[in-house]
């Protein structure tokens, strides 16, 4: 059989347990009444109640489950759903366990009941089908045994006393409870991360893998660390190091590299969701987002307390100071995708703040809250009311682009010449946008004229009937139509792309709601109501229009941490004041107590150094993620972390320096460790990783000697596949102007963490090889292999021009073909070629230069102006319009293959296949 | 079945390996597609069955009706009372103020608005009688009309553009979800190995959302729709550049697999660096392939002038339902085509009109054409947009509303072989087309019920991610039983 369809076959069984199985109280109850009280009435209320007696208008079948008479009686069919005692005529066990004809219940199967719940139905039946009242049941319910059918968890409380009361396993809540710094396991290591790791291995017994040479163990530092391959200086330094504490050393270089930043902190932008547009109908750009990246980046250079730097993200501007570093610190809260185009105001608030809650939730607690929008959480112990607590700690809390001076940290360079070529391009449209306007009205005019009636103005014509004004487009053909909309669009998208180069930054501001015409630019107002307070209640189902219970601001209550300065009788409450709930939430998340907070972000770490986290859901450490592999490490790791101030780059020499990192990827017992534990969970071997989409273009362009190290600044524009580049894309009103990439190779080739990141076009060769949607959340990269890598490594452009700057580095560099083999690998690979390869390689490229010698390369040139067609709305026929491409006027390209010789292009050749080898691509 | 944690533990394990924690061998093995012919691959996996990549073709969970689907869009929402659900009472009312339910899901007007008359006439056409615009010429002969299933019961849920395109590709507003194409490819594979399963065509212009509308989401890559492009190279890179010779590439390629064998020799553990190799052998393929699959050439002058290639109007999107029979006659699975410009706020009958033009030929030669050669009970051919649009209008540009604004409430979706009922009218909207009021299901039991006439169940058909199973109509759906024959 396919092993896909036995996934699929898996997947279905357990979607089931996915929801049921935490969700409902177990345990061994014996006598029907406490069966009822404690199981049976909870997973009615759950499963069936919906279409079956919840409301009186929904009685699908005519069934009514919610007393004993009236189950009794059946529904349509006639048949009672419980015959007492004789589990096999009842209809509901015989539908809920699938054995009676064609019903089978609930309908959707991803609802139906697992093994055992479907048991405990019969068990009930067959002890006679008691149906306590609601009085008994609520004895039974709170004098029952806690410690053998599970825990309860105390929370604000849910919708239904059966959610309140439930019953939680264990293993479901473990997050939620406090961290206690575990012993260290006794063991023959001296590092506790050792101690952890070997203690684990021993109980299955298995022994840790040997030690990775030392080429691997620098390539697997240099690009975890870094995201970049060694240099051939790195790796000298660091192989001819036999001094004891060579490899401490080397992490140590690399931690106080600039580099690290630049990777550490993408990994952060990838969970905060971090692109330069805002996406949705018209994608507009956030000009100063590049602020909020370079932010991050600057933050983990500094090694910033973990602490602080979530204050600064969810409360900056709350902070006391005037500061401009804070205000684009809170960024974050515009990292998500949001457009309000069409929608209707109050939604597309919502949409805002909904984002804001479940991104806040999944990020610092990982713990994505959108699960309880509309209804208690079906796992965890979150309550509806904790969502819309939280999300009231933001109800204040508004987007704005606002005034925040420059850093003298930040990289300004270049903004002269970026804004002359956005001026000229907005200045391109003004004036065929005032062309087109002058046309028409001049057509105007005439008509006016031609019926003897006296010109009026277009601001005044507007209520005017239609017979005594000319048309709408009046004197413009079918296309100008057309084009006038392109450019008024043009305008305004070059207008906003000055801002750019403005003190500004994307941030929010405390004040009553707003969302100023169509969203597209967000300004604190020059008035606002101090005395606007929001109405904060729950939206029953996650309906806007149907708000429901009132809250005020809150934290979480399941972790029963008082939030600071709460009153001592609702110590989940934040202030109700305008400003200070997202300081206060943002304390309470830091507080050293939270059980949430440290274990999330120390997992996150350790997922990017082996792959996989100690939880494998580092987006999810509830009830629906994973569980921890290493439960005690990851509480001493969380413990150890905050006591030691929240440094993250601590953390990393304390992982890096375990034996359990530099463990070896091949062992010769791999089969029987892959028996005994086949997902590597234990981490017995070090599991090799595919190079990210930028650490693969990065390694490239340093490889090809191209890469440009200078850090930060706007948005860097890489050339991109120029049919990509130029496709037509719609947004509300209009098309969006073409890719430009930016002038210089040096502008160009700088790290990929600094490349334009557009949420509606990506840059293909970032998609390919598994750079995620900025609209999502991602926790940890996809590695697919799939065949189009394969055509952009070996046919694009791109990678034919990164191939011929190797080419050209080489033979700057070394004399002959020999010596430029050995460098090549050298830089790709930090080794020699083996023995033999290297006149296999000189023969592969003479071969390949006798080809080239009957090859011609055509010379290409850019494009400087573009005709672009669409189908215009008002007329919907496709029309034409140019678009101006100045960069193409001035442009200094890459080297190309018509302006070198045949053995250029065939060492170019030689180059190319490195890039493409599976050496380059992966690191072990 | 157990419920106990610690199965559901080794569950997620299981899930969380698929997912993304360590791809299982096969997997990895394949790359776009998979080819049991090739000799690398079988002795990388000598021993184990072969035909199992994520695109091998799979049996489909339940009897299937269609084995493969088109799917047109017509991207901006066409009126569904000018098209295929006449109102005459909307020539009544025509520029009276109207009223509108607050209720009601529709694009947000603070001004006044007004009834608008379509300005299309509307004939009964075939011998089912099917009412139709009068503009729809060739879709109104009667072996054309007399295919389709017009159902009239659908509601969506958004009024902006990009969210209800992603709500109608994917199954959910947000826009990161797999395509409907994905999951199907997911759950049937491909019937070619040496093509993408799952193939997109646009309009001019990406649609709002753009690649958005065709992504694999969070399933694997494998199932990322694939843009073939009008011009030029139909997939990017698909070709080296022009001055390397298919010969010298296949040197390269020879050397890279020596190259890459030495490197496994060496990291015999490492399973992803078989399936790496095989992507690009795969990779080699298809630029064989691709392009005759694509050659027009090879059509008839007569079929092409059926699709409506000879004229202006109809040429791009002729041209792209000629590719999909071509695609879908040849193994793809799930073919999508995007025609825009449908958002006709303003100058409603010029843009309709002119819209209609471009796409009623080459559907009705489409239809007709699956229907000669004995596919289109196999096919699932859809037609719809991402909503519909209001009987009325708000005053636009100063002047007398001529145009409609967005509806998510009430739409029209066309449908025809692949196991629909031909000849038949499903649902109702209300006397002005404000919303649907018979056979009324949301877009979700739509997607729940093509899956269904494919062969795969909605319930069934998931995908652990995000801490629970997903499924394309995000918390289960009903079928909709009228839609099906």
């Amino acid at each position: 059989m396919p092993p896909e369809s036995v996934v699929i076959r898996v997947s279905a069984s357990l979607a089931f347990c996915v929801v049921l199985a935490s969700a409902l109280p177990l345990g061994a109850v014996d006598d029907g009444e406490h069966l009822f009280a404690l199981e049976i009435k909870p997973l009615l209320a759950f499963k069936c109640l919906a279409c079956h007696g919840q409301d009186p208008g929904v009685l699908m079948g005519g069934l009514d489950l919610t007393t004993r008479v009236s189950a009794r009686r059946g529904g349509q069919s006639g048949r009672p759903a419980i015959v007492p005692g004789e589990p096999d005529s009842s209809l509901l066990y015989l539908a809920l366990s699938g054995k009676g004809s064609t019903l089978v219940m609930p309908p959707k199967e991803t609802d139906r009941l697992g093994a055992s719940q479907i048991e405990r139905v019969r068990d009930w039946i067959a002890l006679g089908a008691s149906w306590p009242g609601d009085e008994r049941v609520r004895e039974i319910v709170s004098a029952r045994d806690t410690s053998a059918a599970g825990v309860r968890m105390a929370t604000s409380g849910g919708q239904s006393e059966d959610w309140t009361q439930r019953l939680y396993k264990p293993e479901d809540i473990w997050a939620f409870r406090p961290v206690r710094k575990p012993q260290v396991p006794e063991a023959a290591v001296a590092n506790p991360i050792d101690a952890f790791h070997v203690a684990r291995l021993a109980d299955v017994g298995i022994e840790p893998a040997p030690q990775a040479d030392k080429r691997d163990l620098l390539r697997r530092a240099v690009f975890d660390l870094t995201g970049l391959p060694p240099t051939p200086e790195q790796a000298r330094a660091f192989l001819s190091d036999t001094a004891p504490g060579a490899w401490e050393r080397l992490v140590d270089r690399l931690l106080a590299s600039p580099h690290y930043g630049e990777q550490w902190g993408r990994h952060w932008l990838d969970v905060a969701r971090y692109a330069d547009t805002a996406g949705n109908s018209n994608d507009y750009e956030r000009s100063n987002a590049w602020r909020y990246r370079d932010y991050v980046v600057r933050s983990f250079n500094a090694d910033k307390p973990y602490d602080r730097f979530v204050i600064e993200q969810l409360a900056g501007d709350e902070l006391p100071g005037s500061d401009p570093e804070m205000l684009v610190a809170t960024g974050f809260l515009r990292m998500g995708p949001w457009g309000s185009a069409m929608v209707p105001k109050k939604m597309a608030r919502q949409a805002y703040l909904d984002d804001v809650v479940h991104s806040v939730g999944q990020t610092f607690l990982s713990m994505p809250l959108r699960c309880a929008k509309c209804h208690d959480h079906k796992v965890d112990p979150i309550p509806i009311r904790d969502y819309y607590r939280v999300y009231a700690a933001f109800a204040g809390t508004q987007m704005a682009e606002r005034p925040a001076e420059f850093l003298t940290e930040e990289n300004l360079a270049r903004f002269e010449a970026g804004r002359q070529h956005v001026t000229q391009l907005r200045d391109f449209a003004t004036e065929r946008k005032e062309a087109l306007d002058a046309k028409a009205e001049s057509a105007a005019r005439d008509w006016f004229e031609e019926r003897g009636l006296e010109y009026v103005p277009p601001a005044k014509r507007n209520n005017l009937p239609d017979a005594e004004k000319p048309p709408r487009h009046y004197g413009l053909t079918s296309a100008d139509e057309g084009r006038l909309k392109v450019r008024r669009q043009d305008e305004w998208i070059w207008t906003r792309r000055l801002e750019r180069y403005e003190p500004m930054a994307q941030t929010v501001f405390n004040g009553p709601d707003y969302i100023p015409g169509n969203g597209r630019k967000l300004r604190v107002p020059a008035k606002l109501d101090a005395d606007w307070r929001p109405d904060s209640t729950i939206f029953e189902g996650g309906s806007v229009h149907a708000p429901g219970e009132a809250v005020s601001p809150g934290v979480l209550s399941a972790p029963q941490l008082a939030a600071k300065a709460a009153p001592a009788e609702s110590p989940f409450d934040l202030p109700t004041s305008m400003g200070g709930r997202r300081l206060a939430l943002a304390e309470w998340i830091v507080d050293a107590r939270n059980p949430l907070t440290a274990r999330s972000i120390v997992n996150r770490v350790w997922a990017y150094h082996f792959g996989t986290g100690l939880v494998a859901t580092p987006n999810n450490l509830g009830g629906l993620g994973g569980e921890p592999s290493h439960p005690g490490l990851l509480d001493w790791l969380a413990t150890d972390f905050v006591e030691n101030g929240w440094s993250i780059k601590r953390l990393h020499r304390a992982i890096m320096t375990s034996q359990a990192y530099k463990q070896t990827s091949e062992r010769a017992d791999i089969e029987q460790v892959r028996n005994k534990d086949p997902h590597n969970r234990l981490l017995a071997y070090f599991v090799p990783r595919r190079l990210s989409a930028e650490e693969l273009r990065d390694a490239v362009l340093r490889v090809s000697g191209e890469l440009n190290p200078e850090l930060g600044g706007v948005p860097a524009m890489p050339e991109i596949n120029l049919e990509v580049a130029l496709q037509p894309r719609m947004i509300q009103f209009s098309i969006a102007p073409a890719y430009q990439p930016s002038p210089k190779p040096a502008e160009r080739n700088r790290r990929s963490v600094y490349a334009y990141r557009v949420r509606g076009q990506a840059d293909p060769l970032m998609e390919v090889f598994n750079q995620p949607s900025p609209n999502d959340s991602c926790e940890r990269r996809d590695a697919s292999a799939v065949s189009p890598q394969a055509l952009t490594m070996l046919n694009s452009d791109y990678m034919t021009k990164r191939s011929i700057a190797f080419a050209m580095r080489l033979e700057r560099e070394e004399p002959d073909v020999a010596s430029r083999v050995e460098r090549a690998y050298s830089l790709a690979f930090s080794r020699a070629p083996e023995p033999g390869m290297s006149a296999k390689l000189a023969e592969y490229v003479a071969a390949i230069e006798a080809h080239q010698r009957s090859s011609t390369p055509q010379a290409a040139a850019y494009p400087t102006r573009i005709t672009r067609s669409l189908v215009e709305e008002f007329t919907g026929a496709p029309f034409e319009y140019e678009e101006w491409l100045p960069v193409y006027e001035d442009y200094q390209p890459d080297t190309r293959a018509w302006e070198v010789g045949p053995s250029t292009r065939a060492l170019a050749d030689f180059c190319l296949l490195l890039f493409n080898s599976n050496e380059f691509a992966y690191v072990y | 079945m157990s419920t106990s944690a610690t199965d559901r533990r080794r569950g997620f394990a299981a899930a969380d390996r698929r997912d993304h924690v360590q791809l299982g061998r096969r997997e990895l093995l394949f790359g776009l597609g998979a080819s049991a012919g090739s000799l690398a691959f079988t002795s990388l996996l000598a021993g184990e069955s072969t035909l199992a990549g994520p695109l091998a073709p799979k049996a489909p969970m339940l009897p299937a009706k269609a084995k493969a689907c088109i799917f047109l869009v017509l991207e901006g929402g066409p009126g569904h009372m000018d098209t295929f659900d006449p109102k005459p009472k909307l020539r009544e009312l025509h520029l009276t103020e109207s009223v509108r339910d607050p209720n009601q899901v529709l694009v947000e007007v603070t001004a006044k608005t007004y009834y608008v008359g379509s300005p299309f006439g509307f004939r009964k056409v075939g011998k089912a009688g099917i009412e139709m615009c009068d503009r729809f010429v060739h879709m109104a002969h009667p072996d054309v009309a007399d295919e389709l299933c017009v159902y009239r019961g659908c509601q969506a849920q958004s009024v902006n553009h990009p969210d209800a395109l992603f709500h109608l590709n994917t199954g959910s507003t947000l826009g990161a979800d797999p395509g409907v194409g994905a999951w199907v490819t997911y759950g049937l594979g491909s019937l070619n190995q040496n093509v993408p399963g799952y193939v997109v065509m646009t309009e001019l212009a990406f649609p709002q959302g753009g690649a958005g509308n065709w992504s694999n989401g969070f399933l694997p890559a494998h199932y990322q729709g694939t843009l073939l492009r009008s011009s030029g190279s139909p997939l990017l890179d698909l070709e080296p550049p022009e001055w390397k010779t298919l010969q010298q590439q296949r040197h390269s390629l020879d050397l890279l697999a020596d190259m890459n064998r030495r490197h496994a020799e060496r990291r015999p553990s490492h399973d992803e660096l078989a399936a790496r190799m095989e992507s690009y052998e795969l990779a080699y393929r298809m630029q064989a392939e691709v392009p005759e699959m694509v050659d027009l050439s090879r059509e008839s002058e007569a079929t092409r002038e059926a699709y409506g290639l000879d004229e202006e109007a109809s040429r791009a999107f002729g041209r792209q339902c000629l590719l999909a029979r071509r695609l879908v006659e040849q193994g793809v699975r799930f073919v999508q085509i995007f025609s825009g410009g449908w958002d006709s706020h303003d100058f409603l009958e010029r843009n309709h009109a002119a819209r209609i033009d471009s796409v009623d030929k080459p559907i009705a030669a489409l239809i007709r054409d699956l229907r000669q050669r004995g596919m289109l009970d196999e096919t699932l051919v859809v037609c719809s947009g991402e909503f519909g649009r209001t009987p009325d209008n708000n005053r636009r540009g100063g002047v007398d509303p001529n145009g409609r604004g967005h509806n998510a409430d009430a739409m029209v979706v066309l449908m025809a072989g692949g196991g629909t009922p031909a000849g038949s009218v499903v649902g109702a909207t209300d006397e002005l087309g404000n919303r649907a009021v018979e056979v009324v299901h949301p877009l979700k039991d739509l997607h729940v019920t093509w899956l269904r006439l494919m062969g795969l169940d909605d319930n069934r058909l998931t995908y652990f991610h995000g801490g629970r199973f997903k499924q394309l109509s995000q918390v289960g759906g009903q079928l909709i039983p009228e839609l099906i024959a």
